[in-house]
């Protein structure tokens, strides 16, 4: 089975931290305040709470893609 | 010179007179003459401009047809317009206004069949009509504007006028002038 | 604000500082259109989860929002940081609005927040606010009060203001004729896509004033429009309203403690006009028959017609044609802004559909041969009416003063014997200048009770 990349489009990023909010054992912040991905990739029981970070972007920093 | 070209030439020469001559005729406000030049079917739409997203550009004009516009008709009501004027009761024109159209930026778009016999012309333009009314009310309509001529044995008249007005808001008390 | 000296309706004398005056019109920001119920738009313009329509109220920009329970919101469009306008597109859909300026954004479905319009992102957080900002207290504000009311949506920010029933009394059965399709069935119309706004040189009081009962510039106004024929034909030519002939001692009804009013009465109403074209001519005979049987089963009044106005600042025509309504919102003293929806059956033939729309197009806006007229005469009566000397003078009320009636169908209003009458505009003044005395709701309400 695929597993699910994920990807911060760092100059996009604001610092909002909705991600952190949304799935802390996904994503952190670095000591630029930009948000960072904690392993390479998920397993696709994550995809509902990794499409939901997505929704809380507003920047729209994050990209969600099969591997 | 080819003759091709030749022909083009004579022809855009032929249709920029054509809209100063109605320009004219507007300014002068000799409305019936220029109904005159109005097809019986003739298209006459102002739709309206609405701000919307970048990526969704289809929807930033009303549609002559089915929504809302600032006009969407055709001759007949030119024609109850200019009769309204000519009662000397339409008191938004009453005293008259003083109104000049300009217009400029023509190019031809498409001629039907061919610049030697055309019959149907697609013009395109710019249009700029200034309007001053009673002392210091003045208004300013600026935008684009796409026409087609028919060619008949009375010379060129217009099929079909589709106005794009720079403006979403409209910035005018009304639109009593004729575009 | 002492407002004897400005308004004087049981004699028919109103100042004319209330039409130019700078203080008068930031008054009325505050006690008129800050407590009041304001129409905003129509349900059919936001059908959809995350849809939005870009409103107003007064002169302030408000988003019309429709969330993912269904549910419609208002709220002020101006970021609670540095007010910046969140959302400058006229409509749209989104799930959020976020700040062009320093990228606070909000929920506009509700679906990552508690209540659409909270905020629900803010850039540095957690670096820049420690993660101390309480997001949910710096939402945009929303109305205190909405309805929906058959489809035309409603609100307030004044908590205290009296619920909509009440608010609007016995208007509701202008509301429920535009809001009801030609056969009599409420909540089934909708609006045609594009809200034609415009500015014109004149308070915004002259507009309302217009369509509440003022049948009296009806003939001078309006006699070129009349002498050229705009409207549908059929038997009694092509005058504007069509089948315009409705007798001359039907009243005129108003609302002496609401400020409501329209030419005329609830309980009568001629007919639908007669259509030069034989099949639409059938088409809204049978829809006249329609109506008159739901309205019967129903319990409704048959009348309720014509132009009117919801008080302050929303008109319509109710039942007949055009179907539509204005809402002329203020923008200074001598200036408004007037916003028109038109209104359609949700279920007509494509050329019934048509017809209409040509007809309501060379009817009203600023292309419309009858609304043209009326524009004249608001913006040279305001500008004439700015200078000193002329302020010194008031207008002149008194047409059909003393005349009026209880009604004989609704138990909050009153009647005109004659169908000239300014007995609207005083009530609408009435109500006016108690809004403008009073602090507070409660203290309206008493001082209406007193009466």
């Amino acid at each position: 089975m695929t597993r699910l990349r994920v990807e911060v489009l760092r100059d996009r990023c604001a610092g909002y931290a909705n991600c952190v909010d949304t799935a802390p054992d996904v994503f952190d912040l670095d000591e630029h305040d930009i948000a960072v991905v904690g392993a390479e990739d998920y397993p696709q029981d994550q995809r509902g709470v990794l499409e939901r970070a997505v929704r809380r972007c507003p920047p729209k920093a994050i990209v969600v893609t099969d591997s | 010179m080819s003759e091709q070209r030749l022909a083009e030439l004579l022809l855009k020469e032929e249709i920029v007179e054509f809209l100063h001559h109605e320009a004219d005729l507007l300014d002068e406000r000799r409305f019936d003459e220029w109904l005159d030049l109005l097809e019986d079917d003739l298209e006459y739409a102002m739709p309206m401009r609405l701000n919307v997203r970048h990526d969704e550009a289809n929807r930033e004009t009303t549609r002559p047809g089915d929504e809302v516009c600032w006009f969407d008709e055709g001759k007949s009501t030119l024609a109850k317009r200019v009769e309204q004027i000519q009662t000397g009761q339409h008191w938004a024109e009453e005293p008259a206004s003083r109104v000049s159209h300009l217009v400029s930026n023509v190019r031809i778009r498409s001629v039907d069949p061919d610049p030697f016999e055309p019959a149907e012309v697609e013009v395109g333009c710019r249009f700029l009509v200034y309007r001053n009314r009673v002392a210091a009310e003045t208004d300013l309509w600026v935008g684009r504007r796409t026409d087609v001529l028919r060619a008949t044995p009375d010379g060129w008249r217009l099929r079909r006028r589709h106005l794009l007005l720079d403006q979403n808001v409209l910035l005018a008390k009304n639109l009593t002038v004729l575009f | 604000m002492n407002d004897r000296h400005l308004v004087d309706p049981d004699n028919g004398v109103i100042s004319r500082e209330i039409f130019v005056s700078d203080e008068v019109f930031d008054e009325e920001l505050e006690r008129i259109f800050a407590r009041t119920w304001l129409f905003l738009g129509h349900e059919s313009q936001i059908p959809t989860t995350g849809d939005f329509f870009n409103s107003r109220m007064g002169t302030e920009s408000v988003l019309l929002t429709r969330d993912t329970d269904g549910e419609i919101h208002a709220l002020l469009n101006s970021c609670r940081h540095r007010g910046m306008k969140v959302c400058r597109y006229d409509e749209g859909n989104t799930h959020d609005f976020v700040c062009p300026y320093h990228g606070w954004s909000y929920s506009t479905d509700g679906t990552l927040v508690a209540t659409a319009g909270e905020l629900f992102g803010v850039p540095h957080y957690r670096a820049g606010y420690g993660g101390n900002l309480d997001r949910s207290q710096w939402g945009l504000v929303p109305t205190a009060q909405l309805v929906n009311h058959h489809g035309l949506i409603f609100a307030t920010w004044d908590p205290e203001a009296p619920p909509f029933d009440t608010y609007i009394g016995g208007f509701r059965h202008w509301l429920d004729n535009l809001a009801a399709s030609t056969a009599g069935e409420r909540g089934r119309v909708k609006v045609f896509r594009g809200v034609q706004k415009w500015r014109i040189r004149s308070n915004w009081k002259f507009v309302s004033e217009n369509f509440l009962g003022d049948n009296y510039h009806g003939p001078t106004s309006h006699s070129s429009v009349d002498a050229v024929g705009i409207g549908p034909g059929g038997k009694h030519a092509a005058t504007r309203h069509g089948d315009n002939k409705r007798p001359r001692s039907v009243a005129s009804t108003s609302f002496p403690d609401l400020g409501h009013g329209g030419v005329t009465t609830a309980g009568y109403a001629w007919g639908y006009p007669s259509f030069a074209e034989p099949e639409i001519d059938a088409f809204f005979q049978r829809r006249w028959r329609q109506r008159l049987e739901r309205l019967e089963a129903e319990g409704r009044p048959i009348g309720a017609f014509g132009p009117s106005t919801l008080f302050p600042s929303m008109s319509l025509h109710a039942g007949g044609f055009p179907r539509a309504l204005i809402v002329a919102h203020p923008v200074g003293p001598t200036e408004t802004e007037v916003w028109r929806w038109y209104l359609i059956d949700d279920d007509l033939p494509a050329e019934v559909e048509s017809w209409l729309r040509h007809w309501y197009l060379r009817y009203s806006g600023p292309a419309g041969l009858v609304e043209q007229d009326d524009m004249e005469n608001w913006d040279y009566a305001t500008e004439a009416s700015t200078g000193t000397i002329a302020r010194r003078y008031p207008y002149n009320y008194q047409l059909g003063l003393h005349m009026a009636t209880p009604s004989e169908d609704l138990d909050d209003a009153v009647e005109s014997s004659y169908f000239m009458t300014e007995e609207n505009a005083r009530n609408y003044y009435r109500r006016w200048s108690s809004l403008m005395s009073s602090t507070s709701w409660a203290e309206i309400e008493e001082r209406t009770g007193r009466r």
